[in-house]
């Protein structure tokens, strides 16, 4: 596991001082969408070997909600940004 | 029914007092105190407010007050007392459509360590890099000291202010004095 996130706003922290909410790469899909899609959006998930990009909540720093991108093999954090930016 | 009574106390209301791992206060490594006194205000701005940073700047400026930024349109503004009402009105004037007030003086408290073993000692709780080229004299960080979420600021060199969420201020404070007690530690509130 990852264990410093540099976060745009606070700068390098361990990962203690953060939540893991998981899979950032899945979309939320329309209420109306039918069981099966609702179904695989809120328990299917790979488990990859390699990158993942995941939401973090910088808990007890800016509480602000982050995408990470890491490997899940070398543990390598490659970007860090704010979620906003996603929305 | 169970009758319950609520009474108000201070935060640090029966903290421990005194030396702890010396005798000698002029041997003390750590001073622990707490400004209990503090007028404490919480900024917050909706996303897209521009200026807030340089409005709150400049009255901290102006009133001897510090500014502690607590993360994207949030801060702290701490006074070390109560700043005059028309100053507080002003203020609030001019940040009126970017960014809301709160007093914060009951929920919050400023504890303050000092003393020349300080960054040793709070390396135990944080993990920000406390070197001064990485965290310099007027630098301020929101971070986890321990188990707890508090803001770190560093006032000067061997001076830091921990403000924290006054329910936890107590465990906090028993928290610095074991941290401390290897350096010696004289702590009163
Ligand atoms: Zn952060």
């Amino acid at each position: 596991m990852a264990s410093l996130i540099t976060c745009p706003h606070c700068g390098v922290r361990p990962k203690e001082e953060f939540t893991i909410r998981g899979d950032a790469s899945v979309t939320r899909p329309s209420p109306e969408a039918d069981g099966e899609v609702w179904h695989a959006y809120v328990h299917l998930r790979d488990n990859p070997r390699g990158l993942h990009k995941e939401y973090w909540h910088h808990t007890s720093g800016c509480r602000r909600w982050l995408v990470v991108t890491r490997d899940t093999v070398s543990h390598d954090v490659i970007d860090v940004s704010d979620a906003g930016a996603l929305a | 029914m169970l009758e319950v009574q609520l009474s108000a106390k201070p935060a640090l209301f029966g903290a421990a007092e005194g030396l702890f791992g010396t005798k000698d206060a002029s041997t003390a490594g750590i001073v622990l105190t707490a400004s209990t006194q503090s007028t404490i205000l919480q900024v917050l701005s909706p996303p897209g407010a521009t200026g807030v940073a340089e409005k709150l700047q400049a009255w901290v400026g102006a009133e001897g007050a510090g500014l502690r930024p607590n993360g994207p349109g949030n801060w702290f503004v701490v006074c070390d007392a109560q700043p005059p009402r028309e100053s507080l009105e002003a203020l609030s004037k001019t940040l009126e459509g970017r960014a809301e007030l709160l007093d914060q003086s009951h929920g919050r408290t400023r504890i303050k360590v000092s003393g020349p073993k300080v960054t040793q000692m709070l390396a135990k709780g944080t993990a920000i890099d406390l070197r001064e080229h990485q965290f310099a004299p007027g630098q301020s960080a929101p971070t986890l000291f321990g188990h707890i979420s508090a803001q770190l600021t560093r006032v000067s060199p061997e001076n830091f202010e921990i403000l924290v969420l006054s329910s936890f201020a107590l465990s906090l404070w028993d928290s610095l004095i074991v941290m401390g007690r290897e350096f010696g530690i004289q702590a009163h509130c």
